[in-house]
């Protein structure tokens, strides 16, 4: 009878324990006002931040919160540096967190920025004829652009980070403006104009060329290319 | 006994029913929302998914995209519990909105909606301005950073005594209004400083100190008319409008584009007038009245101020 006793005994299992390893709260701190919280997502192993443009930061300084005993790497604080290069080139950025118990989660960061879209007037109107740029070796040849949309930061030198031209050849070849160079790009809310750099023959030759505009997170790429005309 | 006959099967039975364990799972007492996510148009991801914290589930939307009455979010809770309302169900796109997650073991938490509206505060510009009573203010950067959203855009005047008065806007772009050194409610406005207060989109902002000094000079008549949908006039067709300080002047003209229309009537208050039959179609955003005041002769023209719908479309 004992051992009958024994064997209608019930076991009652408990619930699967919470993870130990887990980011609670990733807020960005380097905004004036209200922090940005972080949308964090266990499913997925994924931080996204929604990034307003008009802040136009260049880098975020994150507090991040974890689970009691865990550990972050790279720790709250640690600056995510060079934003501008994560939006044209992108980045694998991670955390990885220690629970008490050992265990590790790696969360990804995914930054998105709340950007509206810019448009930019075409230099070449008629395909068949290209417009032309005849360079010399004084770096005085400007290219005007007019843009529309929520464009320029309003500060000069900001632009001159936010902004980035590239011209790209036929053969793919790609040339980064110099904002700094020269006479230096300028920028307002309706326009963009640089110089074509002197004495350029070798790294921007003779031919058609796509212009394409970064500012801060997006890019706008001219349809029609341009003729640049070397001395 | 009948069991000794089979002492071997009891055993059998006995071990049997000792081996098999009999597991109850405690219910969970989870109650988490783990995701939330609403689909939006236009966004670069097709949807914008909410911070989880302290129970508050916020939606950081910008201002340029569209914001929809309602919404439809995908919900995913913790194991076993169950959300109100579900995953899929139309809710308010609003501030408050609550969601009820229940564990299995009954023990419910309450989740609230918080939109945060991206949107570039309101900036002033850093010098005072004087500008003439009754006179139309066009130059950019005395309020900037604006969402060029005339309807909800609202400009006002704040006295030193703290009264505001509304000013009539002509237009809004990013980078300045477009409005009358006027009150929009027809009172007087009397000169000295104001401080400038802005309403556009989501945003208030008013500025730190005075910043507007309004000269005293004299009115000039102005349709104004507050429309509520885009006016629409046929070829041939009459209408008039409600002008402003028309008293002791003389209407000259009254352009729409660039042809004149013509004037029927004028009378204290207001004009009638007419869409000649030849006039072009389309779509117009400037109409102006030009008048001559009689005692003096001093001409004036001023474009009208028609609320939101400065668009006036002529149809044949």
């Amino acid at each position: 009878m004992s051992l009958l006793a024994a064997c209608t005994k019930t076991e009652t299992v408990a619930p699967p324990a919470e993870r130990s390893n887990r980011i609670l709260a990733y807020r960005v701190t380097n905004v004036a006002g209200d922090t940005i919280l972080g949308v964090v997502n266990d499913p997925d192993s994924v931080i996204r931040v929604y990034l307003p443009y008009y802040y136009y930061l260049t880098s975020l300084v994150p507090d991040i919160q974890v689970s009691a005993g865990a550990t972050v790497t790279p720790a709250s604080g640690t600056l995510v540096e060079n934003l501008l290069d994560v939006f044209d080139n992108g980045r694998d950025i991670r955390y990885t967190v220690t629970g008490q118990d050992g265990s590790k989660a790696t969360y990804r960061l995914l930054i998105e920025v709340q950007q509206p879209d810019f448009t930019v007037d075409e230099l070449t109107t008629d395909p068949a004829s290209p417009a032309e740029y005849v360079n010399n070796d004084i770096g005085d040849v400007p290219v005007y652009l007019s843009w529309y949309g929520d464009v320029s930061s309003g500060n000069q030198e900001l632009d001159r980070q936010l902004i980035r031209v590239t011209l790209t050849g036929e053969e793919g070849n790609a040339y980064v403006v110099d904002n700094n160079a020269g006479f230096k790009l300028s920028s307002g809310p309706s326009y963009v104009f640089f110089y074509l750099p002197p004495n350029s023959a070798a790294s921007l030759p003779t031919g058609l060329y796509h212009i394409s505009i970064r500012f801060y997170s997006k890019t706008v790429t001219l349809q029609n290319p341009v003729r640049i005309v070397q001395p | 006994m009948n069991s000794n006959k089979y002492p071997f099967l009891i055993v059998l039975l006995l071990a049997a029913m000792a081996c098999k364990k009999e597991e109850v799972e405690a219910p969970y007492p989870y109650n988490s929302i783990l995701a939330f996510s609403v689909p939006v148009e236009g966004s670069s991801t097709g949807e914008i998914t909410a911070a989880i914290y302290d129970h508050t589930l916020t939606l950081y939307w910008p201002d340029y995209l569209e914001r929809p009455d309602s919404v439809t979010p995908g919900i995913t809770v913790s194991a076993r519990a169950t959300v109100s309302p579900a995953s899929g169900t139309r809710v308010p796109l609003k501030d408050g909105v609550t969601f009820t997650v229940a564990a299995q073991d009954g023990q419910t938490a309450q989740y609230t909606l918080r939109l945060v509206i991206n949107q570039k505060e309101p900036k002033f510009s850093a010098t005072e301005v004087s500008i003439p009573l009754y006179s139309r203010y066009a130059a950019a950067g005395l309020v900037y950073d604006l969402q060029p959203d005339k309807q909800r855009t609202q400009l006002y005047m704040v006295s030193a005594a703290g009264t505001e008065h509304r000013m009539p806007v002509l237009d809004v772009t990013r980078q300045g209004i477009v409005f009358y050194a006027d009150a929009y409610d027809g009172s007087a406005l009397d000169t000295g400083w104001y401080k400038v207060k802005v309403v556009n989109a989501d945003k208030t902002a008013i500025s730190s100190g005075n910043l507007v000094h309004l000269a005293p000079d004299d009115p000039a008549p102005y349709i104004f008319e507050e429309l509520t949908d885009t006016l629409v006039l046929q070829r041939g067709a009459s209408f008039t409008m409600p002008v402003r300080y028309l008293e002791g002047f003389e209407v000259t003209r009254v352009r729409l584009g660039a042809p004149n229309l013509e004037i029927v009537s004028a009378a204290a208050g207001s004009v009638t007038l007419r869409v000649p039959d030849d006039f072009e179609p389309g779509l117009y955003d400037s109409f102006r009245l030009y008048a001559s005041q009689t005692a003096t002769g001093r001409s004036t023209n001023r474009f009208a101020y028609l609320g939101a719908f400065n668009i006036i479309k002529v149809t044949e």
